[in-house]
């Protein structure tokens, strides 16, 4: 086992290996192509699905989303059929720096995705996306804050304070510089702030940039039609030469002693159309709907486009796209299922099947005894049924080119194992490369396939992994990386012993001394939060409240 | 569930301070030292071993590992337990909760028993079972099923069956 004392990680969300190389080769990004030349470098896969939330709950757990229970941004309630926002309380299994704390080592972690509310940590944490819009408790210890402001002499944001808009683009990179600015001299405040073992930053407009102007890099794409003779790309290159001295400069400061990964969660690429699933299932008649007035009416004015794609124009057309993007965040669902066509509308008792979710085309089966209006029989007629959907999907073509829409159709048990299995949705269809299953509102659009909108890219399966430092080989390839071998690689480089219930695997062919990893039985890994009680500190008070005047408490 | 337990030959443990009343005409079968766990008062768990001890999901995180346990979740639908809490308190001269809370309340509780479900899943020390009172009333003799091979007791036996009785089931959601 190597003893070593530092590991750094770098989090560039969303950033593929093959664009980075590609800038490499046109003369960009020397810090990055010195890691590469000096470390070990290869492609990462993400989680199925490949989107941000169930990527850093694997990251940070080295456990597949049977384990972790996150599948989604959202996780499906068992009560209701309404989805909520998964943080930490609904995750399972402990955050690798939850680990490295109880073994006393010192860590430092801002802006992971999914990672608030904050649980106290030996050294500090500032969480990162899905952290509410208006929280004020997102980081910990609690002058933590204070102190960080007046180091880097500036407010601390979580969310960009500029979304894209092709009228005005130069606002939005001008924010993003800014933002990253603003978030390399806060990594660069906790370095100097703890004497920390483990350090991890993410820089999530990476994510946010590509897909919402991968078209400025791809003059192909069917966003381009107007200007595709423009070389537009020189904005995005430029906030990745920024990216690229701002990693150096952090680099420079973890020491020549550190470890150093710079990763992402997943790849990124071109989106040119979209799928929405519900409004499949509605025609094929897995969705019924009431027959109340009101439902009819919304159904008529469904057909009729007033659908969430419309209300997306209607921002677009006022400029509010900025507003509507993180502070209404999921929180706007409520109204929009009112407005629109919803679930509000479906007749459960004569539904069989229906869909929630994004990227990937996630079904799931209206189970007697699982839903709360659950149809469906477990057994047979469970199996059955799955079987027919699994063909029907498989059959979904493009109505123009007749080309299958459907890359492969994968029944859940044959992608997660774990104690949250009965979580993950039935079926997972995986769309081409270049579709993206819609998963906003219930029924997003009235059109089953269309082009897609609001972004140009969508994420892909492979994102990036560089590993360099004192302890990884130079100048070296490595093949079958996962994100979920990232926890128990960081546990080796620090000497520490794995926790035998994590499923990723160290990456010893990475080391130039691997020896042997070392596991520790894992009778129960509770969590972080797991005997926590799901409701937030106000709540509790609240439930509290209402418990005693029941009689329930004392 | 505790008038059933009690025929199936369990012991209660149970100080039946807490009386009968419009809402609960069967009693509540509670026990009070157990609604102070949270502030640490486990003195009583000694003498609740291989009995049935009624507790609400809010304290179970509160029971110490040391322990076996074998649970019998009671889960209803989220609605008839928020109407059914609001007459209560309104019987009791407190207060309920507009319709607009209720929603909240719903969304609330639903997050809590995510999360207490999550927690008794990586418990290894508790043993699970889930019964859902709406389906208890409508098939008493399947859904005991369940809790007889949970707990190893004979349950299918018209005495127990006929404890499940549908006119208590009043606090239906919207009612």
């Amino acid at each position: 086992m190597q003893s070593l004392s530092k590991v750094f990680v770098i989090g560039l969300d969303g950033v593929p290996l093959d664009l980075i190389e590609a800038w490499i080769e046109r003369g960009h990004l020397p810090r990055l192509k010195s890691l590469i030349e000096r470390g070990v470098t290869g492609k990462l896969k993400s989680t199925v699905p490949h989107t941000s939330g169930p990527a850093w709950s694997s990251f940070m757990t080295g456990k597949n989303p049977g384990k972790t229970g996150v599948y989604d941004f959202l996780y499906r309630d068992k009560d209701s059929y309404s989805f909520l926002p998964n943080n930490t309380h609904t995750r399972g299994g402990k955050a690798i720096w939850d680990i490295l704390s109880e073994e006393g080592l010192k860590v430092g972690v801002m802006n992971v995705p999914m990672t608030y509310p904050v649980a106290p940590v030996n050294g500090a944490l500032i969480s990162g996306f899905l952290t509410p819009y208006y929280a004020k408790d997102y980081f910990y210890p609690a002058d933590l804050l204070e102190r960080l402001e007046v180091k880097i002499g500036q407010k601390y944001y979580v969310y960009p304070l500029e979304t894209f808009n092709d009228s005005n683009p130069q606002a939005y990179f001008d924010a993003s510089h800014k933002m990253l600015d603003m978030q390399t001299a806060s990594i660069s405040f906790l370095m100097e702030d703890l004497d920390w073992n483990f350090m991890m930053g993410v820089f999530f407009d990476t994510d946010r940039i590509l897909h919402q102007v991968w078209h400025y890099l791809d003059p192909k794409h069917p966003m381009r039609k107007q200007d595709a003779e423009i070389d537009k790309s020189g904005p995005v290159i430029e906030y990745f030469d920024h990216l690229d001295r701002c990693i150096g400069q952090l680099v420079d400061q973890a020491g020549p002693e550190a470890n150093i990964i710079v990763m992402s969660d997943h790849g990124m690429g071109a989106a040119h159309n979209m799928i929405t699933l519900n409004t499949w299932l509605l025609n094929h008649k897995h969705i019924q709907l009431k027959g109340s007035p009101f439902t009819q009416l919304k159904r008529i004015l469904f057909r009729l486009g007033f659908t969430l794609r419309f209300s997306h124009r209607l921002l677009a057309l006022f400029k509010l796209e900025k507003h509507a993007e993180y502070k209404l965040l999921y929180s706007a669902d409520k109204i929009l299922k009112k407005v629109f066509l919803s679930f509000n509308d479906v007749d459960w008792k004569r539904t069989a099947v229906y869909s929630v979710g994004r990227d990937i085309g996630p079904l799931f089966i209206n189970l007697k005894g699982r839903e709360p209006l659950g149809v469906v029989e477990s057994g047979e007629e469970y199996t059955r049924l799955r079987s027919s959907l699994a063909q029907a999907a498989s059959a979904m073509t493009d109505p123009k080119t007749g080309t299958k829409l459907a890359r492969r159709v994968l029944f859940r048990e044959d992608v997660y194992t774990g104690p949250y299995l009965d979580m993950a949705p039935d079926l997972i269809i995986e769309p081409g490369d270049e579709d993206v299953f819609y998963g906003l509102s219930d029924f997003g659009s009235n059109q089953v396939y269309e082009p897609f909108y609001r972004y140009s890219g969508m994420h892909r399966a492979h994102g990036m992994l560089v590993m360099h430092g004192p302890d990884f080989k130079t100048n070296e390839r490595i093949q079958g990386a996962e994100i979920i071998d990232l926890a128990p690689t960081i546990l080796h480089a620090l000497g520490r012993a794995i926790p035998d219930d994590m499923d990723g695997r160290p990456l010893t062919a990475a080391f130039k001394h691997p020896g042997d990893p070392q596991y520790r039985a894992v009778a129960q890994d509770r969590g972080e939060t797991t005997q926590d009680s799901g409701y937030s500190h106000e709540e509790s008070y609240d439930i509290e409240d209402r418990l005693r005047k029941l009689g329930y408490l004392g | 569930m505790m008038q059933i337990l009690d025929q199936a030959g369990l012991t209660l443990l149970t100080d039946q301070l807490r009386k009968a009343d419009l809402d609960n005409e069967r009693g509540y079968y509670e026990y009070e030292p157990v609604k102070l766990m949270k502030d640490g008062e486990l003195a009583w768990m000694r003498s609740a071993r291989g009995k049935a001890v009624k507790i609400i999901s809010h304290l179970l995180v509160h029971l110490p590992a040391s322990n076996h346990y074998q649970v019998i979740f009671m889960l209803r639908n989220l609605p008839e337990v928020v109407a059914s809490q609001n007459r209560m308190l309104e019987n009791k001269g407190e207060k309920g909760t507009t319709s607009a809370a209720n929603e909240d309340l719903v969304r609330i509780f639903s997050a809590h028993l995510q999360a207490t479900r999550r927690w008794l899943a990586d418990q290894p020390n508790i043993q699970t079972v889930f019964v859902d009172y709406n389906r208890l009333i409508q098939n008493p003799a399947k859904t005991l099923g369940t809790v007889e091979g949970f707990l190893g007791l004979s349950l299918e036996r018209p005495e127990i069956l006929s404890i499940v009785d549908p006119k208590s089931y009043r606090q239906r959601a919207g009612s």
